[in-house]
């Protein structure tokens, strides 16, 4: 191909043959200019150099300026695309020595900060204290506070917004500690208040043994405990309050003993934000299941082994909506684990592993879920703390503290910093930049496992109603609808088209082609929106109305053009005659006319005796495919109605470009018009007619208003032509308002922007190269 | 010899038979006429030349001859045209069988935008010549018929569009030639041709007549002298004058025909 274009010296000789003629004249004419004309020649020249140089000016700036501006629309929407991947950052802000002494008890302490990092709070040894971070320095008001005479054993942080504490005694009782942050603005500068609030002591295990595990769940009916004591028992207990939670008034305690061999071997507990979920994580590597729905007889549900090794669960979590559970190991493992369906069980699911994050070198000793996202950090006892996403299911960050043991770790309430104490009693706090952690390569192209699914799927469902959703940033469903709107539109579109252009720049009279031509152009000039709003509120109703009758018409009408074209043979030549004049399609039209009354008429008698009275209960048996009213049918007519005028127009132009004396070579050779068409024209104009269909085929992959309107904007991947999709471009539209700016959804739209733009740039770059190779073959002049 | 309106110019002294025979024809582009009562003999294996100045419808009566006219618009012929005593112009003529009976080359040169080979090949394959060898065959002796062979023997899967000229107006003799026609009709095929690619048609020219009967229109009255054995003279679609072309350029019968041919007018 390329050794063609290099030896064929025609389309050179004729551009050097254009060169000399326009500039031969000018020579000819300056050498015979006569003296007395000269001075006025030479005027007009000089002004036509300047025009010449001036309109070459424009020419280059224009070029110049669109070039770089494509190029600086591309280049911004790389750069707002590129944060979505740029790693996430972490500074140690704040690390210093709290002020306590005596022994240290391992689970016997808590920390927590509030949502703007300014202050944190220690529990330790009986002792509440409050940090400044900025200053490093414990707090006059309130100062460090004792909470408890009794030593405490056991401490459990409640998830959720608020920071609910319960400490179990030495002696068997169960304290509550609740923290408070306000925020106080004086003068426009906002100061953070912190304050606690205690409740009475509540004992569970008449045998006052110390407790040794506690947890603790607040919830609306009341705050769900569950205790494990030193003398092996496992408590659970719900605490209800007539008059609030920590009122003096009266409370209600129900209280059970769950009775299970696993009590000596329990390592940890973990509670749902409903407190009717009970795990028990032991030494020997199960995950124990207990209902607590009704508190007053638990049921145990199924019993998990986490491996194969007889590994020490050392602490779990449940991640921001209670379906993923973290679980942490003696080992060091970190994995995420969910509720899958199965039908081994009695309950209908099993707790499965789903991913395993990078494992620490040390036992985790703490595990805090973001209260942002489905992002958790996880602590070892050799002073590591990795950031982990559990969508992305990646680990993000580590940090390498300061090699002694942490013993608590608490994610920032905005997942923008953690703090963590070790053993060493020095609190750590560091800041994190972590804009986006559920993106990556993977989220974004390939099927991720989501909560609540069995299998990896293709999935964009970018928000919900609630705040502890799992965002799927899935991009095939997108790409795919794009894909399957634009297939169903051409596939309507390219044969009428097409077909349309070589019979009006072919066979039609010149007379008739005349009105033709800009009718079919002026198609071109309805706006989208109009065509979508028509699509999705007049045609989407009444094609599903009408279905029937439409699925009798695609074989009808094909046959019914067939008779009226034999039967034309038998027309009368006198009357064939009169073809320039249009008789041929006045009967066309009339046979077309007929053919879809008849069908419309006959549409409910269609629907009862070919699809059994409801032609979409059949579709659903025979074929299995749902019939939704806005479809990728509607979008093939729609879609294919604005494509139409382009592709027709622009074929139509390149087919009666085809030089005549070609034609008439070709007819003088004994061919027939229709073997000139296929064997010559057709080749002939093939640049043209691509051209069309590549232009075309952007148009619709661009197309935003009549898919958003007209396809129900369901981002699922079924090829069925009777249900929606989504575009990558309607996407855009549809969730604009809702990306707040410089978030991470607000970057994946601009992702579907670049993908759009990629896909047409390339598509126009390598359908501009075949255009341009096919013209050097098979166009003469 | 009626100056006038002769009622039947036929070639004097012909012996052979009239390949065609044209018999009182009008011709009309819709509403205008554009031949007037045209009466006229084409013997057989001869070369018979139409001249006249521009617009005189000596090209509209050669695309009469294989109906190529039948592709404008209103355009209308009274009388007939008989190729071998059969009227082309009766309704149950097939025109494709009769164009490839009656081969024409255009003024304009028109190689398909194909190779050589394809160009050559483009009419037997429209009637189901298929096979290679076949193929082959009527593409060599074709290309040599039309005195083309040695020039692109070895090329002849390149594009048409490369050659000069004058190789593509002799390709386009050799594509007319491939559908083995019986006629060959040239309008002006030199007219946009050098000087040495003209001499070489029209040496062609000699060769073809052996086969075929060759009718050529052209501007160039040299080029008719040079090569025709009769000529007919147009002026405002009438034809003034035919005879023997030895006649016409030296003892025309008619005052017109002198003053065109002795370049009074052109």
């Amino acid at each position: 191909m390329t050794t063609f274009v290099v030896r064929s010296p025609g389309p050179q000789n004729l551009m050097a043959s254009a060169n000399h003629s326009s500039q031969a004249p000018n020579i000819h004419h300056s050498s015979l200019n006569p003296s007395p004309l000269r001075r006025s020649g030479t005027t007009s020249r000089r002004i036509r150099a300047l025009a010449d140089r001036g309109a070459a000016v424009i020419v280059w700036v224009g070029g110049l300026a669109t070039i770089l501006s494509i190029m600086g629309i591309f280049i911004y929407l790389l750069l707002e695309v590129v944060s979505l991947f740029l790693h996430s950052e972490s500074s140690e802000q704040t690390s210093f020595s709290i002020d306590t002494t005596g022994s240290n008890h391992f689970d016997s302490l808590a920390i927590g900060i509030d949502e703007y990092q300014e202050i944190a709070y220690v529990l330790y040894q009986g002792q509440l204290g409050f940090y400044d971070l900025a200053t490093s320095q414990l707090r006059p008001s309130p100062g460090m506070v004792s909470v408890s005479k009794t030593p405490i054993t056991a401490i459990g942080r409640a998830s959720g917004r608020n920071h609910h504490i319960a400490m179990g005694t030495q002696d068997g009782r169960v304290l509550f500690l609740m923290v408070q942050f306000r925020s106080v603005f004086e003068n426009g500068v906002r100061t953070i208040v912190p304050s606690f609030s205690m409740g009475d002591p509540i004992e569970i295990d008449t045998d006052q043994s110390p407790i040794t595990k506690i947890a603790c769940q607040p919830s609306d009916e009341g705050i769900t405990i569950a205790i494990v004591t030193k003398a092996g028992k496992i408590w659970v207990a719900k605490i209800e309050e007539a008059g609030g939670l920590l009122s003096e008034n009266e409370t209600m305690v129900r209280r059970m003993e769950l009775h299970t061999p696993d009590a000596t071997t329990v390592s940890t507990l973990l509670l749902d934000q409903l407190g009717e979920t009970l795990f028990l994580g032991t030494h020997d590597g199960r995950l124990v299941h207990w209902d607590l729905q009704d508190i007053e007889n638990p049921q145990l549900l199924s019993t998990t082994h986490i491996g194969h090794t007889k590994d020490s669960i050392t602490s779990l979590a449940y991640l921001i909506g209670d379906r993923t559970i973290i679980l942490g190991t003696q080992s060091g493992t970190v994995s995420a684990w969910m509720p899958m369906h199965t039908s081994n069980t009695e309950s209908g699911t099993q707790l499965t592993k789903v991913r395993d994050f990078v494992t620490h070198p040390g036992a985790i000793t703490a595990i805090s879920p973001s209260k942002r996202d489905k992002g958790f950090v996880t602590a070892d006892d050799q002073g590591h703390v990795f950031l982990h996403h559990s969508t992305a299911a990646q680990t993000i960050l580590a940090f390498h503290g300061y090699e002694s043991p942490i013993q608590d770790l608490v994610f920032a309430p905005k997942a923008n910093g953690l703090v963590t104490l070790d053993a060493q009693q020095q609190l750590t706090r560091y800041a994190l930049d972590n804009p986006h952690p559920e993106i990556t390569m993977n989220t974004l192209f390939t099927p991720v496992l989501y909560e609540g699914y069995d299998q990896p799927a293709h999935i964009w469902q970018s928000s919900s109603g609630s705040d502890d959703f799992e965002p799927k940033f899935g991009m095939w469903p997108l790409i795919f609808g794009t894909l399957k709107g634009t297939m169903y539109a051409m596939l309507l579109a390219v044969p009428l088209a097409v077909m349309g252009a070589i019979y009006t720049a072919m066979f039609m009279s010149r007379e008739l082609r005349a009105i033709v031509k800009p009718v079919i152009e002026i198609m071109a000039a309805l706006p989208s929106v109009v065509l979508g709003f028509l699509a999705g509120l007049w045609f989407a109703p009444l094609l599903e109305e009408i279905f029937p009758a439409l699925l009798a018409m695609s074989v009808t009408i094909p046959l019914s053009v067939m008779a009226a074209c034999l039967g034309w043979q038998y027309v009368p030549k006198s009357l064939q005659a009169r073809q320039r004049w249009g008789l041929d399609l006045v009967i066309l039209m009339i046979v077309l006319v007929g053919t879809i009354s008849v069908c419309l008429s006959s549409n409910h008698i269609i629907e009862s005796w070919w699809f059994d009275g409801n032609y979409k209960e059949w579709l659903l048996t025979v074929f299995g495919f749902q019939y939704d009213q806005r479809n990728a049918l509607v979008i093939s007519f729609a879609m294919g109605f604005a494509v139409i005028p382009i592709i027709f127009s622009i074929s139509e132009d390149s087919l009666s470009n085809v030089p005549k004396h070609l034609l008439s070579g070709s007819l003088a050779l004994g061919a027939t018009p229709w073997q000139t068409l296929t064997k010559l024209v057709l080749v002939s104009a093939s640049p043209g007619i691509f051209s069309a269909l590549m232009i075309g085929f952007g148009r619709a992959v661009g197309e935003t208003m009549i898919v958003l309107m007209a396809t129900g904007n369901t981002p699922i991947m079924e090829w069925s032509i009777f249900n929606g999709f989504r575009t990558l471009s309607a996407n855009i539209a549809v969730e604009m308002p809702e990306a707040p700016h410089g978030g991470t959804l607000y970057r994946v739209l601009f992702l579907a922007g670049l993908l759009l733009f990629t896909f047409t740039f390339s598509i126009n770059t390598i359908a501009e190269i075949i255009r341009q190779r096919l013209r050097a073959k098979y166009s003469q002049y | 010899m009626n100056l006038h309106m002769p009622p039947y110019s036929k070639a004097p002294a012909t012996k052979m038979t009239p390949k065609i025979l044209i018999q009182n024809m009008n011709f009309f582009y819709g509403a205008t006429q554009a031949l007037f009562d045209v009466n006229l003999e084409v013997p057989a294996q001869q070369i018979t030349a139409f001249i006249g100045p521009s617009g005189c419808g000596k090209s509209t009566l050669l695309r009469c001859l294989n109906r190529l006219n039948d592709l404008v618009d209103g355009s209308r012929l009274e009388g007939q045209i008989l190729l071998d005593g059969q009227d082309i112009y009766r309704a149950d003529v097939d025109v494709t069988d009769l164009r490839t009976r009656v081969g024409i080359v255009f003024q304009k040169v028109n190689p398909f935008p194909k190779t050589i080979y394809q160009n050559v090949a483009y009419g037997p394959r429209l009637q189901k010549v298929n096979r290679r060898a076949t193929l082959d065959d009527i593409v060599e002796k074709s290309l040599q018929g039309a005195g083309l062979w040695e020039e692109v023997k070895d090329r002849l899967h390149a594009s048409a569009l490369s050659l000069s000229g004058g190789q593509q107006q002799r390709l386009c003799i050799a594509r007319a030639l491939a559908v083995n026609p019986n006629v060959l009709l040239m309008d002006e095929p030199c007219s946009a041709l050098d000087p040495i690619s003209t001499a070489k048609i029209e040496e062609l020219l000699h060769t073809l007549k052996e086969q075929l009967t060759v009718v050529i229109v052209t501007h160039n009255m040299q080029q008719a002298a040079r090569v025709s054995d009769y000529t007919g003279f147009f002026l405002l679609g009438e034809l003034i004058e035919y005879d023997n072309t030895k006649k016409i350029f030296t003892n025309p019968g008619d005052q017109r025909t002198e003053d065109y041919v002795t370049g009074r007018f052109g």
